[in-house]
């Protein structure tokens, strides 16, 4: 039976993979192929994720896998909770709101206590972020400073980035706070040329960022 | 040491460490064996997820080789285990023998 044997192995776990596939896809190329053999496959690669099973150098491939997975799980929990929390918290302060609850008498008790409940999340969430996040930033940085200083200059950008539309963000709030009249066509102009910027120091800082995460990963899993 | 941690993969690594007893041998080579021995055939992914057990549990060890075909041999503490565990067998048919006689 013709069957695209390569496309088998890569159900099976990468640190699994790193340590049998060069065997196991001789064994393949060898034995003769069965139906029965795809659907063993099959269950033997999803065995294969919770119980890799493989020696040393490959569990430490695994954990580090592992422990990257996590990270991003856990980095992308965060960010959704501090997303949601800022757009309730928004969407609370919104006048159509505030004046729907005041219709609704029997849930607006509940208002604060979900309130007090994502004001805790959201703080939780972003010392978690700092927790996590500080050590893998200046891990990624020692790591640039000590392979290429030059890789220094990529991380620069959305470091500025940040320091440029932090400061800009708050003084377009000042000015809405300030509730001055400013003529539309400004108006318009100050939230395109903001908009403009935001999108395109996003694009910047992934573009400059993606290379260098990508090494770094690829460094961690040589190791 | 049992098969207790070997799951679902107790017999087939029963049967790779008594076809490894008989010399060393590369995966295609131990199905072909089993099979001739026991008339059973391991399907690929169950005869790696069983060599994968037995080399995390040092039972087996894998050999250089000048090809992708990497040959295995049983250990040291490979042969003991297999040894208790042929002797549970034996013991297991004693009775059941035994037993049967007494019907």
């Amino acid at each position: 039976m013709k069957i695209n044997r390569t496309w088998l192995l890569r159900l099976y776990p990468r640190a699994w993979r790193d340590r049998y596939e060069d065997e196991f896809a001789a064994l393949l190329e060898q034995c003769p192929f069965w139906l029965g053999d795809l659907l063993d496959i099959i269950v033997g690669a999803i065995d294969a994720h919770p119980h890799p099973c493989v020696p040393l150098q490959g569990g430490i491939a695994l954990l580090i896998q592992r422990l990257r997975g996590a990270m991003i799980l856990g980095l992308c929990a965060s960010i959704s909770f501090f997303g949601a929390g800022v757009t309730f918290e928004e969407t609370a302060h919104n006048d159509y709101f505030v004046a729907l609850t005041a219709y609704l008498p029997r849930f607006y008790p509940v208002y604060p206590v979900f309130s007090l409940v994502i004001d805790i999340g959201v703080t939780v969430a972003l010392l978690a972020l700092l927790v996590g996040g500080l050590p893998i930033a200046w891990a990624v940085i020692r790591h640039a400073g000590s392979v290429a200083r030059k890789e220094l200059r990529f991380w620069a950008v959305p470091l500025c980035s940040f320091a440029v539309l932090l400061p800009g963000s708050y003084v377009l709030l000042a000015v809405e706070d300030t509730r001055i009249a400013l003529p539309a066509d400004i108006a318009a102009l100050l939230g395109v040329t903001y908009l403009v910027v935001l999108v395109g120091a996003a694009i910047a800082s992934a573009a400059a960022a993606s290379p260098q995460i990508s090494g770094w990963i690829a460094l961690v899993e040589r190791a | 040491m049992d098969f207790s941690g070997l799951g679902r993969f107790s017999d087939p690594a029963l049967f790779i460490l008594t076809s490894l007893a008989g010399g060393a041998k590369h995966g295609y080579a131990m199905m072909q064996d089993i099979e001739t021995l026991y008339g059973v055939r391991l399907g690929p992914g169950t005869l790696y997820g069983a060599i994968a057990r037995l080399e995390q549990q040092r039972l087996i060890e894998p050999l250089e080789s000048a090809d992708r075909r990497r040959p295995y041999r049983l250990t040291p503490a490979g042969v003991v285990f297999l040894r208790e565990q042929l002797a549970n067998l034996e013991s297991v048919v004693a009775i059941g023998r035994r037993r049967l006689a007494a019907q």
